[in-house]
């Protein structure tokens, strides 16, 4: 089972074109050329790949571990069942 | 103040191939890329009959996913034309050049596609998440914008949308602001992806698309034709080069033509009927001006790519505007309907045909109008009946683009 943090470095490599090789956790978004507006655009995949909703007051977003983190929390207050 | 313009640069996306030379030898050769809708929805179109363009792969001209999910299949027709275009003038342009580089492009409906994708999802599939980027799909001026981003053309960054003149006015704006100096290059032209269920059904709705030919659906377009039965939607984009006359020259470019006149006016009289005195006025208009610009007579108008849609009143009424303008004179010009063959690119159309004129004029060759199996008695000037002609001499040639909502827009290339 892959952790949270290697699925979104898959993910970030599939939807963004990114190099694998460049996505250590304290990678910063920015420095990869993921801008604010691409952030958006990757957490819509987030969301579908982790079955969550990210309200708009998390996407302070700065690193590949700071997205594992967010989603691995949402997982946590949005898993009712 | 008054400055010449030169053509420096074509690309072509469309329905009859690939790039200028495909495109134009598809032309020459009379050969139609119209043909049976591909589409999950084809079944549910009455027609089903487009200028579809099916040999372009997205993911081999923009490999970056996080690039092409920005960009509605109309931006990455633009794209793909405007990269041919720039390989094509020679263009490296300076940091001080890119200040005074705009776009101008033209489109009816900008991402259309992107458009019904998010009406699918928010009324057919009944969800309320939509992708990010939708807004930045769907804006009319996506096309330009890209194109401004990508080559970093920090000048004049226009778009216009007057329906099925849109990329005749993009270009003779864009031919205004070299001519008047307020910028010294334009990349201007025309882009539209509108073959979404949406669309057709609504040009069905109309009554002007032509039904699918039973024997041949590839001549469904039948302009100028006694059997011609209604236009055919496409697909596309084309982009020109204009630059300066004098920095093109003493760059040494290739100069395919001087773009030297252009005309606008408004029929003022119906929302959709194409109207000859408002057509005449545009043509005129840009006679006048290619006189003054550049000293073309009207005697040197040797060919016209009509705006030729192929409905019953826009065939008849261009042939009378063509007579008001030329007179006798009009039986010697060689009057081409290029529809015949990609279709009508709505928003990509006019910049698409004016391609069509500027190689015509540069390689001496009149592509027919194809399809053309019976005259209409009403239509009766020289159309270049299905075989297209080489070794003509042509001094200069006009591109006519006539729209629903009464816009007209008419460009008049000449030799250099």
């Amino acid at each position: 089972m892959s952790t949270t943090l290697e699925r979104v470095q898959a993910l970030l490599a599939d939807k963004l074109s990114l190099e694998t090789g460049k996505l250590a956790p304290e990678a910063v978004l920015t420095e990869l050329g993921v801008d604010s507006l691409a952030v958006v655009e990757f957490i819509f995949h987030v969301e579908d790949e982790f079955k969550i909703s990210v309200p708009d007051a998390q996407m302070n977003l700065k690193t590949v571990q700071d997205i594992a983190s967010m989603v691995d929390k949402l997982k946590a207050d949005q898993s009712v069942a | 103040m008054n400055r010449r313009v030169a053509i420096t640069g074509i690309g072509v996306v469309s329905p009859i191939g690939q790039g200028r030379e495909n495109f134009f030898n598809s032309l020459m050769a009379g050969r139609s890329g119209i043909r049976k809708i591909e589409a999950p929805f084809a079944h549910r179109l009455a027609q089903g009959v487009g200028g579809q363009i099916v040999d372009f792969k997205t993911e081999e001209h923009f490999p970056n996913k996080l690039k092409s999910a920005t960009l509605d299949r109309f931006s990455q027709f633009a794209l793909v034309a405007a990269k041919e275009a720039f390989a094509d003038a020679g263009l490296e342009l300076t940091d001080a050049q890119k200040e005074r580089t705009g776009v101008s492009m033209g489109t009816g409906l900008g991402g259309n596609v992107a458009l019904e994708e998010c009406y699918d999802t928010l009324f057919r599939r009944d969800q309320s998440r939509l992708p990010p980027f939708t807004v930045i799909k769907v804006m009319n001026n996506a096309a330009s914008g890209n194109i401004s981003l990508e080559y970093s053309l920090q000048g004049p960054n226009l778009t216009y949308s007057t329906a099925c003149a849109s990329s005749g006015l993009s270009i003779g704006e864009a031919y205004r602001q070299i001519k008047h100096g307020y910028a010294d290059i334009m990349v201007a032209g025309g882009a539209e992806a509108l073959l979404t269920q949406g669309t057709i059904t609504a040009w069905e709705a109309l009554r002007t698309l032509a039904p699918a030919d039973a024997t041949d659906i590839a001549a469904s377009c039948r302009p100028f034709s006694k059997d011609r039965l209604g236009l055919v939607l496409g697909e596309g984009a084309g982009i020109v080069i204009l630059e300066e006359m004098d920095a093109a020259k003493a760059r040494g470019a290739k100069i395919y033509a001087e773009l030297a006149g252009y005309g606008t006016s408004s029929d003022a009289n119906h929302i959709t009927k194409p109207h000859a005195p408002g057509q005449a006025r545009a043509m005129r208009t840009a006679l006048a001006d290619a006189h003054t610009t550049a000293g073309v007579a009207m005697a040197d108008i040797g060919h016209i790519n009509a705006h030729g849609t192929a409905t019953q009143v826009g065939d008849v009424e261009e042939t009378s505007a063509i007579k008001m303008v030329f007179g006798e004179a009009a039986r010697r010009i060689a009057v081409s309907s290029t529809k015949s063959m990609h279709g009508h690119l709505m928003g990509a159309t006019g910049a698409v045909e004016f391609i069509a004129a500027v190689l015509a004029l540069q390689q001496q060759a009149v592509p027919p109008t194809a399809h053309l199996r019976a005259p209409d008695p009403e239509c009766d000037l020289d159309y270049v009946p299905n075989i297209g002609r080489t070794g003509v001499l042509l001094k200069a040639v006009m591109s006519n683009s006539f729209a629903f909502g009464g816009s007209n827009a008419v460009l008049i290339a000449a030799r250099v």
